[in-house]
């Protein structure tokens, strides 16, 4: 404030003695004028005064319509104002030829509205931070930006009306930029109304960020064909306008962004009803913490999910189940349902959908929502790829975690399978299929744990009707989800059933050792040892082909225990 | 009409009321508006900044917590990665996406799970280890990899400031 009462004072002073002087050294009022025109000493002067003049009436206006400026307002104005200036810099390249007296005021002028500009969209973003917008804010807003919208508007038309006249010239510049600010403002002037639509209604407005959305990007459509358009104007009549290059770029990007955004957006929630299951009483309560991480309130799961989950058990009622869920109609409670994505990470529906725009990831453990196709799998599982592939005999979800015990020894036979069984995690696969590719794969396998599948299919409740381990072929997702289900018959017959494996795994691992006790040493690579005898001179090569012959060795042993352990029989044993 | 944003600072404001970190304390400057905090920092004990407190501002969107907040200290601050205006310059406060310095993963960037504790905790143990390999100081990172000593004067002197001694 200081500052601008002494370069007040300064230039006032510096003016007055200009003025006083041209008066006293003329005759009269036309030959000073004449004087004070013809000097460029006596211009720069006054247009410095003119500039002071400028800040002054900004600032009243400044008063008028917004009052005091928050201190982030002033941050925004002073980053803006320094691009501005710089990239007008850059224009003045291009228009060295025009420049004057006019081309500074008109820039100065364009540099004033662009402020305002600025200030106003900073207000109307404040103002859904405001609780209570007063009626002096709204007759605020609404005058400054119909004032606003009125000048661009004049201004283009003036503008444009100038370049038909002389043909291309600076105004072209003027024509486009003035262009881009009457679409800011109008732009500004919807989100003005979308905050007023949403002061208005009682409950929050879910929609609103969504309209949000669909304004930016018709603005952001809008600036980039003008831009576009002015790059050629100018590249035809001037050459490179380096100035407009950064925002053409800009502009571009965010505009290809927020189309891929949209993509991506629509995508993940086109039909987020039925891509997200429900979360169910029992998932809910596994939680130790019930708040939604988005909005940290507490999530409850919808009753009509619950009854659902309770009949699921007996059979049929799973199938019936299918038929319910996905017409569970999108009430108005819909917005507080918890959802679970595929990881099993659990959020309220708008929340997540909210998230969803700007992200398609688990906020929590950031997997892509969209990559894989959802599946039942709980996230441990799936994040720990290889050695499950024993795993794979039994129908999906009865390994909530895959035991220890598998990664100690992993059965090197059935590392084919690793692929079988990542494409059971990505698509549910049937489980009798992945057995068939099992033995298919390795001609003399016998099903390690044939005893198991008569106990397993009497026991789990959720599939009831006695048959060997269903296929998941006729199940629709819905049905998978339920199957999943934390019942407690259903997790105590796994845990049962975990027991015997593990029994199962420890007895194979000391069979296993017991085979390779007595496996004779591997036998000694000779070709290595021969050559490393005779080229006693190159210590490398040798030191290198005996690693090889130890691989060698150490695969043959390995062969050899495959062998033993498909052609014995070990399952029987067990 | 109470947006989520609005409910959630108030949320979060409660429960650090209730049981705060130690060594931290932040609360809504005004009763007018939510959106801009005041947050008070202990210089963590075993660093050059020990003894010191650090007042810090922190601003928050109006789709808050879609998008992360962004801190500044009031006070002078001199570290690696805090920017010579006094905005801190960490992973977490950063909004996942388009990644403007190319090298954080976005696992590390925000995500409506921090929160302001998180944040404030971050910061924290952003005093206590400086991460020099993504300096928003260039200065502070010279002086902190070269001249350890000359580094730990210059911000024993500044918590001295602070304090007004």
């Amino acid at each position: 404030m200081v500052r601008l009462v002494v370069y007040g004072a300064v230039s006032t002073f510096l003016a007055f003695l200009v003025v006083a002087a041209a008066f006293r050294q003329r005759s009269n009022f036309y030959a000073a004028c004449i004087y004070l025109s013809k000097s460029s000493a006596c211009m720069m002067i006054l247009m410095n005064m003119g500039f002071f003049l400028m800040i002054i009436f900004g600032q009243i206006l400044q008063h008028i319509f917004f009052g005091r400026l928050r201190a982030l307002e002033i941050e925004h104005l002073y980053e803006r104002a320094w691009y501005a200036v710089t990239e007008t810099c850059l224009a003045m390249t291009i228009f060295r030829d025009e420049f004057d007296t006019k081309f500074f005021v008109t820039f100065t002028t364009l540099l004033f509205l662009k402020i305002f500009h600025w200030l106003c969209q900073d207000r109307v973003e404040y103002m859904e931070q405001l609780r209570v917008v007063r009626f002096s804010f709204h007759l605020r807003m609404v005058a400054l930006m119909e004032i606003l919208c009125t000048m661009d508007f004049i201004l283009v038309l003036y503008a444009v009306g100038i370049t038909m006249e002389k043909g291309p010239n600076m105004m072209i510049m003027f024509a486009f930029e003035y262009a881009i600010l009457a679409a800011t403002i109008l732009s500004t002037f919807c989100k003005y109304v979308l905050n007023i639509i949403e002061l208005r209604r009682e409950e929050p407005w879910q929609n609103k960020s969504l309209y949000v959305f669909y304004l930016e990007l018709v603005t952001d459509f809008f600036k980039l064909i003008t831009y576009l358009i002015f790059f050629a104007s100018i590249l035809k009549s001037y050459g490179l306008p380096l100035h407009i290059i950064r925002d053409v770029y800009v502009t571009l990007r965010s505009f290809l962004q927020k189309c891929g955004d949209l993509v991506r957006y629509r995508r993940a929630t086109r039909n987020m009803n039925e891509r997200y299951p429900n979360a169910t009483v029992e998932e809910l309560e596994r939680l130790s913490d019930r708040t939604c991480i988005i909005c940290r309130e507490e999530m409850i799961a919808v009753v009509d999910v619950v009854a659902n989950v309770a009949e699921a058990p007996q059979g049929d009622a799973a199938r019936a189940a299918q038929h319910r869920t996905p017409q569970q109609p999108p009430n108005n409670g819909s917005g507080d349902t918890p959802k679970k994505l595929p990881c099993g990470h659990i959020f309220h529906f708008h929340c997540l959908r909210s998230w969803l725009e700007r992200q398609q990831s688990c906020p929590t453990c950031r997997r892509p929502v969209l990559e894989a196709p959802p599946t039942q799998q709980p996230p441990q599982q799936a994040a720990r790829p290889g050695p499950v592939p024993l795993g794979a005999n039994f129908p999906q979800g009865y390994f909530a975690n895959p035991m220890p015990g598998f990664m100690v020894f992993p059965p090197p036979a059935m590392q084919p399978n690793t692929d079988n069984q990542s494409d059971s995690t990505a698509a549910s696969h049937t489980s009798t299929n992945i057995e068939e590719r099992m033995t298919n794969d390795i001609p003399g396998l016998i099903p390690l744990f044939p005893t198991l599948h008569g106990r397993y299919s009497t026991g789990p409740p959720n599939l009831g009707n006695g048959n060997p381990p269903p296929t998941l072929d006729h199940l629709s997702e819905e049905q998978i989800r339920l199957l999943e289900t934390e019942t407690r018959e259903a997790l105590s017959e796994r845990i049962r059933i975990l027991h015997n494996v593990d029994g199962q795994i420890y007895n194979a691992i000391s069979v296993l050792t017991q085979t390779l006790s007595a496996l004779p040493p591997a036998p000694p690579p000779i070709p290595s040892n021969q050559r490393g005898n005779q080229t006693q001179t190159d210590p490398a090569p040798s030191k290198k082909s005996k690693k090889v012959g130890q691989g060698a060795a150490r695969c043959l042993t390995r062969r050899m225990l495959l062998s033993l352990i498909y052609t014995s029989n070990i399952p029987q044993k067990i | 009409m109470a947006s989520t944003a609005l409910k959630r600072l108030m949320t979060e404001y409660k429960e650090l009321t209730l049981n705060a970190p130690e060594g931290i304390t932040a609360g809504p400057i005004s009763e007018d508006s939510f959106f801009e905090w005041e947050a008070l920092i202990a210089g963590p004990e075993g660093t050059p900044y020990e003894g010191g407190i650090f007042p810090a501002l922190l601003r928050f969107p109006t789709d808050y917590p879609l998008s992360p907040p962004t801190m500044k200290f009031t006070c002078e601050m001199f570290h690696p990665n805090v920017y010579p205006d006094g905005l801190v310059c960490i992973s977490i406060l950063h909004p996942p996406g388009d990644d403007p310095n190319m090298y954080e993963s976005s696992s590390e960037r925000w995500s409506p799970v921090q929160s302001v504790e998180k944040i404030l905790l971050s910061v924290v143990s952003m005093l206590a280890e400086p991460n020099d390999e993504s300096g928003a100081n260039i200065e502070a990172c010279k002086i902190w990899r070269t001249d350890r000593e000359g580094f730990n004067k210059i911000v024993k002197d500044n918590v001295k400031k602070t304090l007004g001694l």
